[in-house]
């Protein structure tokens, strides 16, 4: 994840170098809106990042494990994507999870549901996506994205054996 | 975020009276609601040094993970507010109506999904840039697509995904889910226009 936040960073310096030198008064007013926008979007991220880290001090240590163990099958995959929507992980810790769990043995199926639903849909930053993009338009992203994570981890199933 | 839209105001394209006075209560409104922000940020932060005090064990590792979360989010904030400060003054309404509006189709699905690869950080942070990209003309469709490939299958998740879970797993995965937000961005769309439509009538 470093290495990314230094391209992604360090593009955004590029760009605004550049276009100091094409129109610095342009320039000056977007850097204006963007404090303007980090003031109003702080709190909102802060109040979030804060009710995750709760979340998660409280869950009990090896719960996703246990949980994800322990369902096989559809109904399986349907439990580790209701899992998958509730939790908020970075990926950080989801992808060394995910995989220590796959390599013990859990299903294609139940993982891609999992990492699929983890990093598509978010019950815990719905609000926040309500807030910045409206109602309809978030439920019926994180809805479809549900239906999408359920259909992507059938076909993995059935293709990786 | 709205701050930006009242400054529109001086800009060529200008607004009509009306609708510079709605602006105006618009951004009344809205200062009103960041300063509500804070005040529920204060409060919950209080609640969490409380909670660390009842339950030391738990709250040390809430406030690892909080701390983890914050440097996370302070590493990509400033750019991409940087980001959305440039898109508003820079940007005009038809080039994103070009590349991403309603007319765009396959194109605009496209220039998406390459927005969505890039890297940036966990995918709240996407949302005010969505935002801010459907206030230029962005289509309903092209935004859940590069939601969606910014939550699922962008480039830094994707190399994660390789070492953990497998190039098999990960060279599966990814054209599947391509398929499947192009379905659902259209599905999405679909659904806006249609209610649009009778919303209109």
């Amino acid at each position: 994840m470093d290495l990314s936040i230094y391209v992604i960073n360090g593009l955004v310096l590029s760009i605004l170098i550049f276009l100091f030198i094409k129109d610095w008064r342009k320039t000056i007013k977007s850097l204006k809106m963007a404090l303007s926008s980090f003031i109003s979007l702080f709190p909102s991220f802060m109040i979030l990042i804060l009710a995750i880290a709760v979340l998660l001090g409280f869950l009990p240590q090896g719960f996703i494990k246990s949980y994800l163990g322990s369902g096989s099958g559809y109904l399986g995959v349907f439990s580790a994507a209701i899992l998958g929507s509730v939790l908020f992980l970075p990926s950080i810790i989801a992808f060394p999870l995910a995989g220590s769990m796959y390599h013990q043995g859990a299903s294609t199926m139940v993982v891609a549901a999992f990492i699929t639903t983890l990093t598509m849909i978010g019950l815990v930053t719905l609000p926040l996506e309500i807030k910045e993009l409206g109602k309809k338009f978030a439920l019926l992203r994180n809805g479809f994205s549900f239906i999408a994570a359920i259909t992507i981890s059938i076909i993995m199933g059935v293709v990786l054996k | 975020m709205n701050q930006l839209q009242g400054k529109n105001i001086d800009m060529p394209e200008g607004l009509e009276k009306e609708k510079y006075q709605k602006e105006l209560k618009k951004q009344k409104d809205k200062k009103k609601k960041i300063i509500r922000d804070y005040l529920i940020m204060s409060a919950i932060i209080v609640v969490f040094v409380m909670l660390y005090f009842v339950f030391p064990a738990k709250g040390e590792v809430s406030l690892k993970n909080s701390w983890q979360f914050f440097i996370e989010m302070m590493e990509i904030l400033p750019a991409v507010t940087i980001l959305i400060g440039i898109l508003s003054v820079w940007a005009t309404q038809e080039m994103v109506t070009k590349y991403l509006g309603k007319e765009s189709g396959f194109k605009g699905f496209l220039v998406a999904l390459l927005m969505g690869t890039l890297p940036a950080g966990p995918l709240y942070v996407a949302f005010p840039i969505a935002k801010a990209l459907r206030m230029k003309g962005a289509s309903v469709g092209n935004m859940v697509t590069y939601l969606s490939v910014f939550a699922a299958i962008k480039l830094p998740q994707l190399l994660m995904e390789w070492r953990f879970l497998g190039w098999k797993f990960t060279l599966l995965r990814f054209p599947i889910t391509v398929v499947l937000i192009y379905l659902m961005s259209l599905v999405v769309d679909l659904i806006f226009k249609k209610t649009e439509k009778k919303e209109s009538m």
